[in-house]
């Protein structure tokens, strides 16, 4: 009689309505009680096929759609985007707008960060501290919109600059924001990053090792969380990185073993402080002059293809570009850090619990947008 | 096997100790935030178009919408000169004009520039339910006639709403009829200008002739010489 009874795997939809996968992505579990045996990440359900709206608008039309892939962070993806079209065209941009770019875009890297800390801490049950980063995100939402009039999809640089120039007490109201964020930094810190009940539920959990990192081409911040250095504002310098004084935080597992979610999670932290420095750097240095390169209103690139990338929040995002001489991309392919994101979780989530998976995924920072593209 | 014992019970009160002090001192920031001012506006109430309007409900850090803020788009069709850019910049194709001939007047542009109008606009819609706001047609137009306004609140019952025109019906009649008027005015010079034309190249012609039989023995005698 004992012969008949069998145990198996029950499987179980997580999302894609679901709080912690911040966005609208399905994982299916198969569990084995309150283990994970499998988890299998089921993405596009945000897909918007992006990609092949590029081959039916203009270079400068595109630019806007950029926006779209990361909503948290667009103003890197329209700056990774421009980046490839400048390169493939050969177009110098001005010295100012290189500056302009690195405000805009760290100050973007901040918010982006914020969005990731609090939300990893609201996955974890602490609602507070994702009060307290949004709040100090407002501000630098609205620093943009006084920069370039939208606070989410700012469309703000062009083929060969900026759209327009920073505003009067843009340098003022900036430099008081970083004074009253340092301090409220520190605050969100000691609320929460140096919590030992936070700290205990983080360390030793989902350890992605450095050579699993590698091999599943994490990128930017979940790749530096597992110990490995590398940054490519560093590595490979694009725009006014290489004058720029600033260290890359790699994680050290000082709390638990290297590569755990913890990891991750300071390495994000401590990279909001870098910023902090790079944006009072630019500000100091920050030269007079033009704003835009002479790009002409119909533009062409030159038959070929190009591959640029750029460290984005999330990791480097990559832009192929194929261009046969006509209005508008031949192919255009992006290339994001979430989707080699989601690619690990099978691994990693073998053997963790329910609860600890919302963990994983929420130090890995996903996007769903930018998953699926 | 004791040490280990002694070890793990130390960690474990430290532990303990470490977590109840954190705790307090992120109880003390939750306490500390009830004594300063809140962020949040409270939007209807408080009118959050400008630095100045927004000052009259909240004390808040935040500021009022910025004079460039990229809301609902306008058209001023006074400075307008239907040059079209806007509609082919437009990556989404919201913006639809159609244009007549009109006669010819020099706008005065928002920067101070003139510019010459020689059309205008008997159609000029933009339909605002597409619109994705990205002020990729401003960029373009030299007058500066198509702007962003502060205005973002835009709630109707049906998508017909969202569809704004910027020529009403009965200047639509009027500005037809007169580019009819126009259109008929520049084919009847057209054709006068052709007859012209025609008559001038024949009478070239015909002296073109003439000159081809002078000419005729003079090349074949070069061509006796080489």
């Amino acid at each position: 009689m004992t012969a008949d009874l069998k145990t198996s795997y029950m499987t179980i939809n997580m999302g894609p309505q679901h709080p912690s996968t911040h966005g609208v992505i399905r994982f299916i579990l198969k569990t084995n009680g309150e283990i994970i045996y499998h988890c299998e990440p089921d993405i596009g359900y945000l897909h918007r096929s992006i990609e092949k709206i590029a081959e039916s608008v203009t270079w400068q039309g595109f630019v806007p759609y950029t926006d779209r892939v990361d909503y948290v962070c667009s103003m890197n993806a329209n700056w990774a985007y421009c980046l490839a079209v400048e390169k493939m065209m050969g177009i110098e941009i001005p010295e100012r707008a290189e500056y302009i770019r690195v405000i805009v875009g760290e100050l973007n890297r901040i918010s982006s960060h914020l969005i990731a800390i609090g939300t990893a801490d609201m996955d974890m049950g602490a609602v507070t501290p994702f009060v307290h980063c949004l709040r100090e995100r407002e501000y630098i939402n609205d620093l943009l919109e006084r920069v370039c009039g939208a606070r989410l999809t700012y469309n703000y640089m062009t083929i060969g600059g900026v759209a327009n120039d920073l505003p009067a007490d843009f340098i003022q109201k900036t430099v008081e924001f970083l004074n009253h964020f340092e301090f409220a930094m520190e605050q969100i810190n000691r609320l929460v990053t140096y919590n030992r009940i936070f700290i205990n539920r983080f360390a030793s959990l989902g350890v992605i090792t450095p050579e699993q990192a590698i091999n599943y081409n994490l990128v930017g911040p979940n790749l530096r969380g597992s110990g490995v250095n590398y940054d490519l504002r560093k590595d490979e310098p694009y725009s006014i990185y290489s004058k720029l004084d600033f260290d890359i935080p790699v994680g050290t597992g000082s709390e638990g073993i290297l590569g755990d979610c913890y990891d991750r999670y300071i390495v994000r932290a401590k990279e909001i402080k870098e910023s902090v420095k790079l944006i009072r750097q630019c500000l100091n240095q920050l030269p007079s002059g033009e704003i835009q390169a002479k790009v002409k209103n119909v533009i062409k690139p030159p038959q070929g293809h190009i591959y640029v990338r750029t460290e984005t929040p999330r990791g480097d995002t990559g832009y192929f570009l194929y261009s046969n001489n006509k209005t508008s991309p031949y192919r255009l392919k992006i290339r994001t850090g979430s989707f080699t994101a989601m690619s690990i979780i099978p691994e990693i989530s073998q053997g963790l619990f329910i609860a600890d998976l919302v963990a994983l995924i929420g130090s890995l920072d996903v996007v769903a947008p930018e998953v699926d593209r | 096997m004791s040490e280990i014992t002694t070890q793990s019970k130390d960690r474990y009160f430290n532990n303990l100790v470490n977590g109840v002090k954190t705790v307090f001192e992120g109880m003390s920031i939750t306490l500390a935030s009830f004594f300063t001012r809140p962020v949040t506006v409270q939007y209807p109430e408080a009118d959050i178009s400008t630095d100045q309007t927004i000052q009259d409900n909240y004390k808040g850090p935040l500021s009022g919408m910025p004079p460039n803020y990229r809301g609902i788009l306008n058209v001023d069709m006074s400075i307008c000169t239907a040059c079209t850019l806007c509609m082919k910049a437009c990556p989404i194709d919201c913006i639809y004009l159609e244009t007549v001939k009109c006669e010819k007047v020099t706008v005065i542009g928002k920067d101070g520039n003139e510019e010459n109008k020689v059309r205008t606009c008997s159609i000029f819609k933009i339909d605002i339910g597409k619109c994705m706001f990205c002020g990729l047609c401003t960029i373009p137009c030299k007058p500066g006639s198509i702007y962003h306004t502060n205005r973002f609140e835009m709630n109707t019952q049906s998508l017909d709403k969202l569809v704004l025109s910027f020529v009403d019906d009965d200047s639509r009649q009027q500005i037809l009829l007169k580019g009819m008027e126009l259109d008929a005015i520049a084919e009847a010079k057209k054709k006068e200008k052709q007859a012209l034309a025609d008559k001038k190249a024949a009478e070239e012609q015909a002296v073109s002739k003439k000159t081809d039989k002078e000419k005729e023995p003079s090349t074949t005698d070069d061509k006796d010489n080489q």
